[in-house]
């Protein structure tokens, strides 16, 4: 299946390099789609379909805690898986998203690999 | 110099003698994100006069301070180049643009590092990273590391408040 793949960071430099590291990470994207606050990647969810969210957590205008807990409170919205991305690696912090309802989390530094394993973990494919 | 941590004697100050553990966390983030390295240290007078782009970011918790990068205008196309695996203008403002958001992410991305690094587990929190002029990192008094990559310098300095 070819992804839809949501690309929330408010840093055009870091979307450009996801966007880099996705391709090179062998998994089979479709489309990656930019949003680079939390409240413009809402207006991407209601009008388009998306697979999977990459969300940065510090942003303005609504940064990825806010996107987090408004994306679980639509119905719609709260089944698209969403992976954080962020320097901050404190198993806290994970803990913290993860319970907000992030299905995965990937601290910078990251590798292709990396990513790729930790999205597939997120979206529950095996042996992809 | 090796870049192996060193023992987890008690310090009354953390960033007292740690520069490997300076270039090991910039070594990680340049290997895994930059697809890029460290050469080796250089004089810091060496690499303060070749400083183009700086950023510094304030980490705040049980410690707080602030860790500021510098890189020469070389370091900062090249690694550019490498982070966005394509072709940077130097001269137009586009290039530049890109050239100064990179500088804020790696930043960013040292910072985290350094932080995690030196201090364990917090909490911290790391403020959004700020562009600031390459002349502040001549004077600062904190822990320094000054390296040359395959493409130009780099300047990490640590600061504690």
């Amino acid at each position: 299946m070819e992804l839809n793949i949501l690309i929330v960071d408010d840093s055009p430099v870091m979307r450009a390099f996801i966007k880099r590291v996705l391709a090179m990470s062998g998994l089979a994207v479709a489309q990656t789609l930019e949003a680079s606050d939390g409240r413009q990647a809402i207006d991407v969810l209601k009008a388009q379909h998306v697979d999977l969210v990459l969300s940065d957590i510090n942003m303005p205008v609504m940064n990825g805690e806010e996107f987090l807990r408004e994306m679980m409170a639509n119905e719609t919205l709260r089944g698209t898986p969403v992976v954080v991305i962020s320097t901050d690696a404190r198993l806290d912090r994970v803990m913290q998203m993860i319970s907000l309802g992030a299905r995965g989390y990937v601290a910078k530094p990251f590798s292709p690999e990396g990513l790729r394993a930790e999205l597939e973990r997120a979206m529950g494919v095996v042996n992809a | 110099m090796p870049d192996q941590p060193q023992s987890d004697q008690p310090r009354s100050d953390p960033l007292t003698n740690r520069t490997p553990d300076l270039a090991a966390a910039a070594r990680r983030v340049l290997e895994t994100m930059c697809f890029s390295t460290l050469v080796g240290p250089v004089e810091a007078a060496t690499a303060q006069s070749t400083l183009a782009l700086a950023a510094a970011v304030h980490y705040s918790g049980p410690s707080s301070g602030t860790v500021m990068i510098g890189l020469s205008g070389a370091a900062a196309h090249a690694l550019t180049e490498n982070f966005l695996g394509g072709y940077v203008d130097e001269d137009d403002a586009e290039g530049l643009r890109q050239q100064r958001e990179f500088t804020a992410e790696l930043a960013n991305m040292i910072c985290g590092a350094v932080v995690g690094t030196f201090f364990g587990p917090g909490p911290y929190t790391l403020a959004a990273p700020e562009e600031v002029e390459p002349e502040r990192l001549a004077d600062l008094d904190g822990l320094r590391g000054d390296f040359a990559l395959d493409e130009g310098m780099l300047s990490v300095v640590a600061v504690a408040a």
